[in-house]
């Protein structure tokens, strides 16, 4: 039985399955729907201070599932300037709609150059792939 | 691994399986959310047949059984299921069971997983001068459970009969297409519920039980909702809560004990204990700040100085924040005292509740 991922063409992704979607000078930033079906059921999402300062590959914020704690890292450096209140009280958002409505923060980009350090779709979909054959090798 | 007859069928069903106590069990079937959810609002079921089932049968069941375990099992009317703890020479905790008296001569104990050899060996090598037979009939038979507001409904429509009067914490036996069903009212979710104790069929035969209850709409539960669900209303859980290093004292159990009852085992030691200031006392813990406490973090005083540590904790649905099981020194002990919980290196504000997380639901 293997499963299927959706990878949405317009975004940048990290090896640690965040995603980014570019709005101006903004990046979205979530994780991928490839992170929250390994993660299972979210049952609880720890979300940043707005206004703090994050850098690249800086914990971001952290996401408790039935099988995991797993820490969220800054795709890019800059200000936070939204936190998505909703995953207090509705951590699942994260499962039900990984690429809208269970966006986790918004960050205010202050380096280009860091955006050519991510993947693009077709490298993400690479990348997920090789680790699902990885895994697969075990059986 | 062990087993519970059923497994198979939930592995059909899509359950994700675990391991718990050395049993293979089903941890959930669709979302813990949504199994949270059919409990606190409708009807789930649970299969439980890791749990340990033993019978004590013989002319001196009662009197052999007031030994060691520390509810009045003689006062105890037939027909009547009672929580209590069987203790060792110290108090500590040998386990917390539930015992169903059937006559004076058949008594029926459901104890937990984790301690089966212990607790068996326990009861046999004490049987020893006493008219009695201890048998483990656990491998033989199946436990179920329905828990939530509508269960009555549903194994009153099960097995046809109106079981709105039935008292909580009673039970009788039942035939069911030629299965003897020992049916009590019962559970350890705070909700109304009944425990089917199912003897002596096979696999097949279990599962159609098993499958009859949700064809009615009872959403198969696995064990990940009923640990949120104990947790919610505080009940302890054995190897977490409490062990054989904790008295009855320290994991607030006394209620559970009979100190009127002559000669139980760990009652002198309780006695002499009782003089004693408890090392630490079990508290619960609801999270004012962000962040789920985990079984082992350490419980800081607000001069964040170590006062314990977290036995049990997780998400509660019910109240959408961390909750807590943990043992703390006895001053911090009262309810409402604010405490801190080291979350990964981060103090995290958290209030001591002595109450259930969640109210109760049971019938009176």
């Amino acid at each position: 039985m293997s499963e299927t991922f959706e990878v949405p063409d317009d975004l940048l992704y990290t090896k640690d399955h965040e995603w980014v979607r570019i709005e101006k000078k903004i990046g979205v930033v979530g994780i991928t729907d490839y992170a929250q079906k390994k993660l299972r059921e979210v049952i609880y999402v720890e979300l940043p201070n707005v206004n703090t300062l994050v850098k690249q590959k800086e914990t971001l914020a952290t996401v408790e599932s039935v099988k995991a704690t797993s820490d969220i890292y800054a795709p890019l450096s800059g200000r936070i300037t939204e936190v998505n209140v909703k995953l207090v009280d509705t951590p699942e958002l994260i499962n039900d709609s990984p690429y809208e409505e269970g966006w986790i923060a918004k960050i205010e980009i202050t380096d280009q150059s860091e955006l050519d350090k991510l993947m693009d779709a077709d490298e993400y979909r690479r990348y997920i792939e090789a680790l699902e054959e990885e895994a697969g090798e075990g059986d | 691994m062990r087993a519970s007859p059923l497994i198979n069928l939930h592995r059909e069903a899509g359950a994700e399986i675990g391991e718990f106590a050395g049993w293979q069990s089903p941890l959930w079937f669709a979302t813990v959310r949504e199994e949270h959810q059919a409990v606190r609002n409708e009807a789930g079921i649970f299969d439980i047949s890791h749990m340990t089932r033993i019978e004590i049968t013989g002319n001196e069941a009662e009197l052999f059984l007031d030994k060691l375990l520390t509810q009045d099992v003689k006062k105890t009317k037939p027909g009547r299921m009672k929580y209590c703890l069987m203790l060792n020479e110290q108090a500590g905790i040998i386990d917390d069971l539930t015992f169903y008296k059937d006559s004076e001569e058949s008594i029926i104990i459901v104890s937990n997983a984790a301690t089966r050899e212990r607790v068996v060996r326990w009861l046999k090598t004490h049987s020893e001068g006493f008219d009695v037979d201890v048998r483990d009939f656990t491998d033989s038979s199946v436990l179920l459970a329905v828990q939530g507001p509508r269960s009555a409904d549903y194994v009153g429509k099960w097995l046809n009969t109106d079981l709105r009067d039935m008292k909580w914490f009673s039970g009788r036996w039942v035939k069911y297409r030629g299965l003897h069903v020992l049916l009590t009212r019962s559970g350890y979710t705070g909700e109304d519920g009944f425990e089917l104790n199912i003897r002596d069929g096979s696999a097949e035969d279990f599962g159609k039980v098993w499958t009859e209850f949700m064809a009615m709409g009872v959403k198969p539960c696995g064990l990940a909702v009923r640990d949120m669900l104990r947790l919610e209303c505080a009940y302890p859980l054995y190897g977490h809560e409490m062990d054989e290093a904790t008295t009855p004292v320290e994991a607030r159990l006394m209620w559970a004990v009979k100190m009127e009852k002559q000669g139980f085992i760990g009652k002198e030691a309780l006695i002499s204990k009782s003089s004693e200031k408890p090392s630490s006392l079990l508290v619960g813990l609801k999270m004012v700040e962000q962040g789920i406490p985990r079984g082992g973090y350490v419980v800081m005083s607000r001069e964040e100085r170590e006062i314990g540590r977290v036995t049990s904790g997780g998400m509660s649905y019910s109240l959408n924040r961390g909750i807590a099981l943990a043992k703390i020194a006895p001053e911090y002990a009262d309810d409402g005292t604010v405490v801190l919980v080291d979350i990964k290196g981060k103090p995290r504000k958290a209030e001591v509740s002595l109450r259930p997380f969640v109210e109760y639901r049971i019938p009176r």
